[in-house]
């Protein structure tokens, strides 16, 4: 099963992920509607310009507590089911990332789905700065990721 | 007609500072027809609500901060707002266009225009959220740097992701050419929108929105993005596109301008240096430390630096790109590459234009050198071609209106004045705005550029540069919109004004799409960015018709310009750069300009104007639908 992963210092901040996201989920431009992110500035104003995803790991999971609100799906990415979710933000609350958040317009949580299997992040970063890939080459890029932390 | 916008937000922010009132006004379909948005429906705005001859500096002004209908969508280049207002550096239009991601946040806040008013009594900024502004008090900003005041407000505001522009010190000093600055490290330059800001006692505009851009035709739009994305990857040639340089950022071309003679040196007094390729080589090697990207550019040109260690020791920040380092490299004749790392810094800091201030400075040296500024002038300070510790003294000095430095802060122009001597024929300008570093001589179209641009002496705006370092590609695709097939050669004097006006027109339409110019260049034609828009808007607009705008927005401009008095005698470019380059390579007859006036009257006769006085006619001005401006011209 392919992971979502990100190749470090590639990345320039462009932010076409994030449209990309917005527009193929929603059919409209709207970053705070995305599920991938990029941080351009670090609190103290310093340029890193980094992509952060959804890693999938199913924190979320464990804490909805409506049965049947998020599920996981056959590519392994973490769902929610928008029909049976309260939005009550436990999900939110528990995702140590900042992956999952209440969509403004749904009021429901939303989160990466990886697109069924063919992300729109990585098939149009300029960059190549994410890519999906099987679990060996995928993890070393999670393993470089966590060594610079 | 529909109430429901499409590309466009529809909304436009008003802020009278003078009284504290904020105000939300719906844009104008009608407008947003004949001018689409950026400097065109802000053009219609100026033009309505200011009266000729005012203070630039005065209340009366008004500050637009507009994008346009592509701004924040994912059409390649959209992260640009430009901002619009009287020059305090020329007198005239200005404009100035910024990159980075603080456009598409107004938009997903919900205005398309911020149109800034009178002047507070204390220092203020503007927060901007969703829909909704307020004005609170700047009083514990004053005197903070660029990077400092957005530091402080992201955490103030209480979101860590808004976006600011702030005037930086030199903007609070009335440093004629202070920037807008944007994103930390990105600047509307040129013009003085900085000084606006700083005489409106406005410090910044933090925005956050999470709202949307919506297009009408999200299918055929996505498909548009698709080809345009993959023109921008590919264009010309997939295994060698254009692209592959833009990455390196623009001083990847320092080499090239300097090998075709494109380079001003020695404050112009020729155009060629040889040391372009070292420039970038030891940027590349010894101090560069990323690449980054405005909001949806797949081309990512910004740079990011530092300098490590020794005199000119400088953190990371952002640039510096080709003009600056032009500008304080070749045109000062000074080969201190970190010296200019410095000098970028600190303009971003401070908030001042890198390339009008880099200007002051070489043509400062070149007054010292002829002996009409002495070293009492000067505090001791020895400005010798090339000094690079006085380049970055000075720097500072004019930022904070120190000393020799509160005359340079003036701009070209007025410096020039007060130095006199041969000091007013020796200054590069045009309409008071300085000379930046391409060189006109091997490129008469450029010339021409120079002296017609509506904002003064500027290569871009609305330029499609159709010079020497551009290739013979990418100037086919304006043949079928008036460019002479094959090319006219550089050196030509004959054909420049239609060339000229073409390249004019269609450049302008990035400008009112809210567009990086850059991206005219990588596969963005017209049919391409006539597509788009109509996608977006929902109403169709051909290649033909955008052309027919963008020329309609120039005449505005240029009519703006002839209400504070701009005539044909305005349009003339400076001696120097009409005489033979001094010495070097390109040292030859035909890069002398023989008959400037000739290609003058051809450009007026192409435009439309009258050749005597450079006014738009009438007729032109109705076959544009500009009647109301011809009426109010008495023309």
């Amino acid at each position: 099963m392919k992971s979502l992963v990100i190749i470090p210092d590639l990345c320039r901040g462009c932010q076409i992920c994030v449209l990309q996201c917005s527009f193929q989920h929603h059919g409209t431009h709207a970053p705070s509607r995305a599920a991938i992110h990029v941080i351009r500035h670090e609190p103290d104003g310093r340029l890193v310009d980094r992509p952060v995803v959804c890693v999938q790991c199913g924190i979320c999971l464990s804490a909805c507590p409506v049965p049947g609100a998020m599920v996981r799906n056959k590519v392994g990415a973490v769902v929610v089911k928008e029909e049976k979710c309260t939005g009550c933000g436990l999900c939110v609350m528990s995702c140590p990332y900042g992956m999952i958040k209440i969509d403004p317009v749904t009021m429901k949580a939303s989160k990466c789905d990886l697109c069924g299997g063919e992300p729109a992040c990585v098939e149009h970063c300029p960059f190549g700065a994410l890519a999906y890939l099987e679990p060996e080459q995928a993890a070393y890029l999670k393993r470089i990721s966590v060594a610079r932390r | 007609m529909s109430d429901k916008w499409f590309g466009f937000v529809g909304k436009i922010l008003r802020v009278d500072l003078t009284k504290g009132v904020v105000s939300k006004e719906p844009m104008k379909k009608e407008f947003a027809k004949r001018f689409l948005g950026g400097v065109g429906y802000s053009a219609k705005i100026l033009w309505d609500e200011l009266k000729g001859g005012i203070d630039p500096l005065g209340p009366e002004n008004k500050l637009i901060l507009a994008t346009g209908p592509l701004t924040g969508t994912l059409c390649p280049g959209s992260g640009s707002f430009s901002a619009c207002f009287k020059s305090p550096l020329t007198n005239v239009w200005g404009e100035s266009r910024c990159g980075g991601d603080w456009g598409p946040e107004l938009k997903f806040a919900g205005f398309d225009l911020l149109v800034l008013e009178g002047k507070s009594e204390k220092p203020v900024y503007l927060w901007v959220l969703d829909g909704d502004a307020e004005i609170r008090s700047a009083e514990h900003l004053t005197g903070k740097s660029v990077p400092d005041t957005e530091t402080i407000l992201r955490r103030e505001v209480g979101y860590y992701e808004s976006k600011a522009v702030s005037a930086g010190p030199a903007g609070e000093k009335l440093v004629r050419f202070a920037n807008i600055m944007s994103c930390y490290d990105r600047a509307a330059g040129r013009c003085g929108g900085g000084a606006v800001m700083g005489s409106k006692n406005l410090k910044a505009v933090v925005v956050r929105g999470h709202g949307e851009i919506p297009v009408a035709r999200p299918e055929a739009f996505i498909k548009d993005v698709e080809d345009a994305e993959k023109a921008a990857m590919e264009y010309p040639d997939p295994d060698a596109p254009y692209r592959d340089s833009f990455m390196d950022g623009t001083m990847a071309f320092m080499e090239t301008i300097d090998e075709v003679g494109d380079l001003p040196t020695k404050y112009g007094v020729t155009n060629y240096w040889g040391k372009g390729m070292e420039m970038f080589d030891l940027l590349r090697e010894r101090h560069f430390i990323k690449s980054s990207a405005c909001f949806a550019c797949p081309l990512g040109c910004g740079r990011y630096s530092e300098v490590k260690t020794g005199k000119w020791t400088t953190p990371p920040s952002g640039g510096p790109e080709y003009e600056t380092v032009a500008g304080f490299t070749a045109f000062p004749f000074c080969d201190d590459i970190e010296a200019a790392i410095r000098a970028n810094y600190l303009c971003n800091v401070y908030g001042m234009d890198t390339i009008s201030c880099s200007h002051v400075i070489a043509f400062a040296m070149e007054c010292y050198d002829r002996g009409w500024i002495d070293d009492k002038l000067l505090d001791g300070l020895k400005l010798t071609w090339g000094n690079s510790d006085a380049i970055v003294t000075m720097v500072e000095r004019i930022a904070k209106r120190d000393g020799f430095g509160d005359v340079l802060a003036e701009g070209v122009k007025r410096a020039a004045e007060v130095i006199g001597n041969g000091a007013q024929e020796l200054a590069l300008h045009v309409k008071g705005l300085e000379m930046p570093y391409h060189d006109p001589r091997p490129a008469k179209t450029l010339a021409l550029q120079y002296g017609t641009a509506n904002r003064g002496m500027c290569h871009v705006h609305p330029h499609e540069t159709h010079d020497v370092v551009h290739t013979p590609e990418w100037a086919e695709t304006l043949v079928p919109y008036g460019l002479p097939e094959p090319p006219i050669d550089g050196y030509s004097e004959e054909g420049v004004g239609q060339v000229t006006m073409v390249t004019q027109d269609s450049g302008m339409t990035m400008e009112i799409l809210g567009l990086c110019k850059f991206h005219v260049w990588t596969g963005l034609f017209l049919k391409r960015r006539a597509s788009l828009l109509s996608d977006a808007v929902g109403w169709n607009v051909s290649d033909l018709d955008l052309l027919k705008i963008a020329e309609r927005v120039f005449n505005l401009q240029r009519c703006f310009n002839v209400r504070e008095g701009v005539r044909r005698k305005d349009d003339m470019i400076p001696k120097r750069l009409r005489e033979m380059p001094a010495f070097g390579p390109f040292s030859k007859k035909e890069a002398a300009i023989a008959n400037y006036e000739g290609m003058l009257d051809e450009y007026y006769e192409v435009r439309g104007w009258d050749k005597k006085t450079g006014i738009p006619t009438r007729k032109k001005l109705e076959e544009l639908e500009l009647k109301e401006v011809a009426d109010h011209l008495n023309i």
